[in-house]
């Protein structure tokens, strides 16, 4: 077995090294945008079928429209799919996550927020949570969706002395708090609420009201896409759309669609 | 005198002859039933190996779709708690391994050692994966 496995891994890395030598995307024109998200980050995007829906793909269709670029929001797969596929340059653009260093070894962010996204610690109301500060968590299990990252000392204390498991899904961690089997689960504050909604456990689950942090996120070029050269156009789109409300209009009309979402749509 | 010694030479013969054959047909049958059994052991591991792949093909292919290391381990220690597998690994389709371990006893166990020559060689397999409703997602582990 293990022979037959290394051959495929020099193979691999063979195809690899040569994917290497070959000429940089960049130089490539970008005619359309290719872009995904968390497929399960409503309001800001949810799977639907085969394409991703939500505030984040309005506001950057809008966007890409008004750049006369064509555009497709593609249902990837859960996201830590999404941003591999990112990294290998299968997909252009990521939209609306949070930038850290990890991610900027392949994601060029631009400088200009798409929405707003504090991050929370919700606990179930049975059993109340004290949190002033994220060491309060030490000693507690906690879940949070894999892939999400909260911003950078939230992160580092988390690898370090939390005990924080990943879940593929964020549906799956609240009910893993509202079954008594973990203490807490962090997310983004308006993210976690719409899914409570719809769960139906908005009553038993709620936001502690001390939040993880402030944060903001933003769209994510591949590196290695040429539609990298789009970066300060959607800069411009950006900073535009928050100047005058149309993407908090854009975010609340995504939460009023997400809640209307007939059930048969309901699972991605 | 002679005659007995032309006899008792006769007999010598013969019975070296016998012993000859004797010995010959044996190793000979012995030859093929080793044979035999060692084409039937690697066939009868062999099927339990894909049994097994069978089994682990779904969880695989999950831990492969989400791209989630902890399910990779939690399967590959699986396919390691079967005594036969000595190493295991799950590659994703970026050609990231996810996941890998190995026994420590099969180097333990002296894999080097020089009867091994005669023991067929370590079997290698690859289960290719696919996820979801339309599999056009492909993996080889």
């Amino acid at each position: 077995m293990r022979s037959r496995l290394l051959q495929s891994g020099v193979l691999l890395t063979t195809l690899a090294v040569m994917a290497g030598l070959l000429p940089a995307p960049a130089a490539a024109q970008c005619s359309r945008v290719v872009f995904s998200a968390n497929p399960d980050y409503p309001p800001y995007h949810w799977a639907e079928g085969e394409r991703i829906v939500g505030a984040s793909v309005a506001l950057t269709g809008r966007i890409l429209d008004q750049l006369g670029v064509a555009w497709e929001a593609r249902h990837i797969g859960p996201w830590p799919r999404v941003l591999k596929s990112a990294e290998h340059a299968q997909i252009d653009l990521v939209v609306s996550l949070k930038p850290t260093p990890e991610r900027e070894a392949y994601l060029v962010f631009t400088r200009a927020p798409a929405f707003p996204n504090p991050m929370a610690v919700f606990n179930a109301r049975a059993r109340p949570l004290k949190f002033e500060q994220p060491q309060d968590l030490v000693g507690k299990t906690g879940r949070r969706t894999a892939g999400d990252r909260f911003g950078d000392a939230f992160d580092k204390l988390a690898a370090q002395s939390l005990t924080l498991e990943d879940a593929d899904r964020l549906s799956v961690n609240f009910q893993k708090l509202a079954a008594g089997r973990i203490d807490y689960v962090v997310t983004g504050l308006y993210t976690g609420r719409a899914r409570l909604l719809q769960m139906g456990l908005a009553e038993r689950i709620t936001p502690l009201p001390r939040l993880v942090n402030e944060g903001f996120i933003h769209h994510g070029f591949s590196r290695r896409s040429p539609c990298a050269a789009l970066l300060e156009a959607m800069n411009a789109g950006l900073e535009a759309a928050r100047r005058d409300g149309l993407a908090q209009r854009l975010l609340e009309e995504a939460l009023l669609q997400w809640q209307n979402r007939q059930p048969a749509a309901r699972r991605p | 005198m002679n005659r007995r010694t032309g006899i008792g030479r006769l007999a010598i013969r013969h019975a070296l002859l016998a012993a000859v054959l004797g010995v010959t047909i044996g190793l000979g049958f012995s030859v093929l039933q080793v044979g035999d059994d060692d084409r039937a052991s690697v066939a009868a591991e062999r099927r339990e190996i894909l049994q097994m792949l069978a089994v682990m093909r779904e969880p695989a292919a999950q831990a492969c779709n989400n791209l989630n290391t902890q399910a990779a381990q939690v399967v590959v220690q699986g396919a390691l708690s079967y005594v036969p597998v000595q190493s295991a690994r799950l590659v994703s389709d970026f050609g990231e391994t996810l996941a890998q371990g190995r026994h420590d006893a099969a180097a333990a166990t002296g894999a080097d050692a020089w009867w091994t020559r005669f023991i067929a060689p370590t079997q290698s397999y690859s289960l290719p994966l696919s996820f979801g409703a339309a599999h056009k997602r492909m993996w080889a582990n």
